[in-house]
C-alpha cells in the first residue's frame, strides 16, 4: 500500500515537469500577441504549460498542509490483486504485437483463454465456447454485417 | 419547419434506425444493469459501431445505450443492492428491501421501469421545448462568447472531477494540450509533432476515449474481481405492470424527481447520481409515507428513478445548444457529433434542422423503447447479472481493441489506447477524473480558436472579454469555479473566525 502523500508529491513534480517542458517548448514556436491581433502557436499551449506548474505546486502545497489526512488514505499498488492487473498488462502487451501480425482471430484465439485462465476460470469446455462464440460474433457484426475490415495476418 | 419535421420522422422511423435504437437501447440496459460497467464505459464502447453509419443514425443509436445504461443500473440495485451504475445507487435504498424483505422483485423491477420511462420522456420534451429557445438567443453569441463558454465548460471540471478537484483541474489542463497536438488551426504551423507522421493530424480523440473510460475500467474491474465468489442468485418474478394503486401513489413523486432531474441535467458537471439523491431527498420530505423510506416505500423507488433518467434530456440542452455537455456521457456525444461533422451550438438549429428534430425524436424513442423492453424482457434482463465476469472482462477487452481499430483502421491507434489504458488505471486510483481529460479534449480546440480570434476582432486588446457582458459573467463563473479548490477552504476559514469571534 502506498499512501496518497507520497503519490502527491510524485504528481507534482511529474506534472511541474511535463508543464515545464511544454511552455519550453512553446516558446520556440512563438509565444505572445500579434501586433495586428490573435495569438502566436505558442501561446495558448504556453499559458497551459505556466497553469500546469502553477498547479503542481498548489497540489503539493495543499499536500504538505493536509500530511496526516493523505498520509492515511492509502493506495492499493502492490497486493496480489494489482499484481494480477500487471500480469493482464504484459498479457495485453503481447496480444497488441500479436494483432499486428497475426490478425484479430489467431490473436484472440490466444488472448481469450489466457486471461480467462488469470482470472481463475479452469473449465477448458467454458474457455473453448466463450473463445469461439466471441470470435464468431465479432466476425459476424464487425465484418459481415457493418461491412468494417479487422485486423488480418502479414501473409493475407 | 414542418417540412423539416416530415423529413426528421422519415430519417428516426426508417427501419434501419429503428433496429440501431433497440440494438442500442438492448445493449445500454444489459451493460447498466452490469455492477463495474458505467454508462460512460458503455457509450464510449459502442462508439465506433457509429462510424458505420452516416449522419445521426449512430448517434440515436447511442442515445438508446445512454438511456438504457442508465435504467440497466437499476436491475442490479435492486435485485443485488449493488447499483449496475453511480445513477441507481439511491434506488438500492428502497428498492432492495422491496424485492428482498417484501419479496416483491417484480414490483419493484416495474415501478423502476415505470419512473425511468416517465423521466425520460418527460426531459425530452423539455429538451424540445426549451432547446431553440436557448439556441435563439445564443445566436446573438460571437467569439468573445464562445470562447468564455468554452471556458466554462471547462471550469466544470472542478464539479465533474469525482475524485480530487485540484487533480481534475490538472487532467482538463492536460486534455487542453493534447488538443494543440497537430497542425495548429490558425497558422497552419506544426505543434508537438517531433516529425511524426500520426502526430500531424493530432491524437485521435476516440483511442483516449476507449482507453480512459472502457480498457482502464476493464482493468479495475479484474482487480474487483480478485478473490470474490461467483453466486448464481434466483429471481422469481412475477408481476412487473404497476398496479393502479402504485401508480396513484407515486405519480406525483415521479413529476417532481422528474422536474428535479431534467433541471440538474442541464447544470454542466452533474448526473444521475447527484440528481438521483437529490430528487429521494425531497420525495421523502414531501411524502405522507417518511417512515417507510428505506423499508420498500415505492415512492423510494421511484424517485431515484424518474430523477436519474430525465437527466438525459437535460444535460442535451446546453450540449445541443452551446456545445456544452451536461455530464460525462454528454460530453462524450458531444464528441460523437464532432466526428460525424455535426457541430453542436446555436448554429446547429439554424443549419440543420432536420438533423436536431430527429436527434430529439430519437431521444424520445429511446425512452419509450427502454420502457417496452423493460416491461416485457425484465425477466431476460435479469439474468444478466448471474454472468461471471471471468467471462465479461475478456469479451470487453477485446472489444475495445475492435473498436479502437474500426475507427481509422491504424494499429498506432490501438497502442493509444492500450497506453492511455495503462495510465487510465493508475490516475483512476490517484483519483483523476477521465471525464475532465476528455472535456479539455473537445473544447480545446474551441477555447483556443475563439480566443485568437477574440483578439484579432478587438486588434489585440484584452477588454474585449469584459465588455462584452455575457462574456464577462461566464468568465467570472469560470475562475471562481477553477479557483474554488484554493479559495473554498480560505472563505471556509474566515466564516469560521467570524462565527467563532461573534460567540465570545
Amino acid at each position: 500500500m502506498v499512501s496518497m502523500k507520497k503519490c502527491n508529491y510524485i504528481i507534482s513534480v511529474v506534472t511541474a515537469v511535463i508543464g515545464g517542458i511544454i511552455l519550453y517548448l512553446s516558446l520556440d514556436l512563438g509565444f505572445g500577441i500579434k501586433a495586428k491581433g490573435g495569438t502566436r502557436s505558442g501561446t495558448w499551449p504556453g499559458v497551459i504549460g505556466i497553469l500546469l506548474i502553477v498547479f503542481a505546486i498548489v497540489l503539493c502545497i495543499t499536500t504538505i498542509k493536509n500530511k496526516q489526512k493523505y498520509e492515511e488514505n492509502k493506495i492499493k499498488l502492490t497486493l496480489p490483486e494489482n499484481k494480477r492487473v500487471y500480469v493482464i498488462m504484459v498479457v495485453f502487451v503481447v496480444f497488441s504485437v500479436l494483432l499486428t501480425y497475426f490478425g484479430i482471430y489467431i490473436a484472440g484465439a490466444l488472448m481469450i483463454p489466457t486471461v480467462m485462465l488469470i482470472l481463475g476460470e479452469k473449465n477448458k469446455k467454458t474457455i473453448a465456447l466463450v473463445t469461439v462464440f466471441t470470435l464468431i460474433a465479432i466476425y459476424l457484426i464487425f465484418e459481415v454485417a457493418l461491412k468494417t475490415k479487422l485486423p488480418k495476418p502479414f501473409w493475407v | 419547419m414542418t417540412t423539416n419535421l416530415i423529413t426528421a420522422f422519415t430519417e428516426a422511423f426508417s427501419p434501419y434506425t429503428i433496429i440501431l435504437l433497440l440494438a442500442g437501447t438492448g445493449a445500454g440496459i444489459l451493460i447498466g444493469a452490469m455492477p463495474g460497467l458505467s454508462v460512460n464505459m458503455g457509450i464510449a464502447l459502442l462508439y465506433p459501431l457509429t462510424f458505420a453509419f452516416d449522419g445521426v443514425t449512430g448517434i440515436i443509436m447511442l442515445l438508446g445505450v445512454y438511456c438504457g445504461a442508465i435504467y440497466g443500473g437499476s436491475i442490479s440495485a435492486i435485485l443485488l443492492k449493488t447499483p449496475g451504475t453511480p445513477a441507481s445507487a439511491a434506488t438500492t435504498l428502497d428498492g432492495y428491501p422491496m424485492a428482498n424483505q417484501m419479496g416483491q422483485p417484480g414490483r419493484a423491477l416495474g415501478l423502476s421501469t415505470m419512473a425511468s420511462t416517465f423521466g425520460g420522456v418527460f426531459s425530452a420534451v423539455c429538451l424540445m421545448i426549451f432547446a431553440p429557445q436557448l439556441a435563439k438567443v445564443a445566436l446573438s453569441f460571437s467569439k468573445p462568447e464562445y470562447f468564455a463558454l468554452a471556458l466554462f465548460g471547462i471550469s466544470i471540471i472542478t464539479s465533474v472531477s469525482s475524485g480530487s478537484v485540484l487533480k481534475g483541474v490538472i487532467g482538463g489542463l492536460v486534455g487542453l494540450f493534447i488538443a494543440t497536438i497537430g497542425v495548429d488551426a490558425m497558422t497552419g504551423s506544426m505543434r508537438f509533432t517531433f516529425k511524426s507522421t500520426y502526430l500531424l493530424g493530432g491524437i485521435s480523440f476516440i483511442p483516449i476515449l476507449i482507453g480512459l473510460f472502457a480498457f482502464s475500467q476493464v482493468l479495475l474491474s479484474v482487480e474487483e474481481e480478485y478473490g470474490q465468489k461467483h453466486e448464481h442468485k434466483k429471481v422469481k418474478i412475477h408481476r412487473v405492470l404497476p398496479t393502479a394503486s402504485d401508480i396513484k401513489r407515486v405519480f406525483g413523486t415521479m413529476l417532481r424527481s422528474s422536474v428535479i432531474g431534467t433541471f440538474i441535467g442541464c447544470i454542466p458537471g452533474t448526473g444521475g447520481d447527484i440528481s438521483s439523491f437529490i430528487s429521494y431527498d425531497q420525495a421523502k420530505k414531501w411524502s405522507k409515507y417518511k417512515d417507510n423510506f428505506g423499508k420498500g416505500e415505492p415512492q423510494g423507488i421511484v424517485a431515484c428513478e424518474a430523477g436519474n433518467n430525465s437527466v438525459s434530456g437535460g444535460a442535451m440542452i446546453p450540449m445541443l445548444t452551446l456545445g456544452i455537455p451536461g455530464d460525462g456521457a454528454t460530453a462524450i456525444l458531444l464528441g460523437a457529433l464532432m466526428v460525424q461533422g455535426i457541430a453542436p451550438g446555436p448554429l446547429l438549429f439554424q443549419n440543420s434542422p432536420v438533423q436536431v428534430y430527429t436527434i430529439f425524436i430519437g431521444l424520445l424513442m429511446a425512452n419509450l423503447v427502454m420502457g417496452l423492453f423493460g416491461f416485457s424482457l425484465i425477466r431476460i434482463f435479469a439474468q444478466v447479472i448471474n454472468v461471471p465476469k471471468k467471462i465479461l472482462i475478456p469479451i470487453i477487452f477485446l472489444m475495445t481493441f475492435v473498436g479502437t481499430y474500426s475507427y481509422n483502421h491504424s494499429m498506432i491507434d490501438v497502442y493509444v489506447m492500450v497506453g492511455f489504458g495503462f495510465l487510465g488505471y493508475f490516475l483512476n486510483k490517484m483519483e483523476f477524473s477521465m471525464s475532465s481529460v476528455i472535456l479539455g479534449i473537445i473544447l480545446g480546440s474551441t477555447a483556443e480558436q475563439n480566443f485568437s480570434g477574440s483578439l484579432m476582432m478587438s486588434g489585440g486588446s484584452f477588454s474585449i472579454f469584459v465588455t462584452h457582458p455575457i462574456c464577462l459573467i461566464f468568465l467570472l463563473i469560470s475562475f471562481v469555479s477553477l479557483l474554488s479548490p484554493v479559495l473554498g477552504p480560505a472563505v471556509k476559514r474566515i466564516f469560521r473566525r467570524e462565527k467563532a469571534s461573534k460567540q465570545n
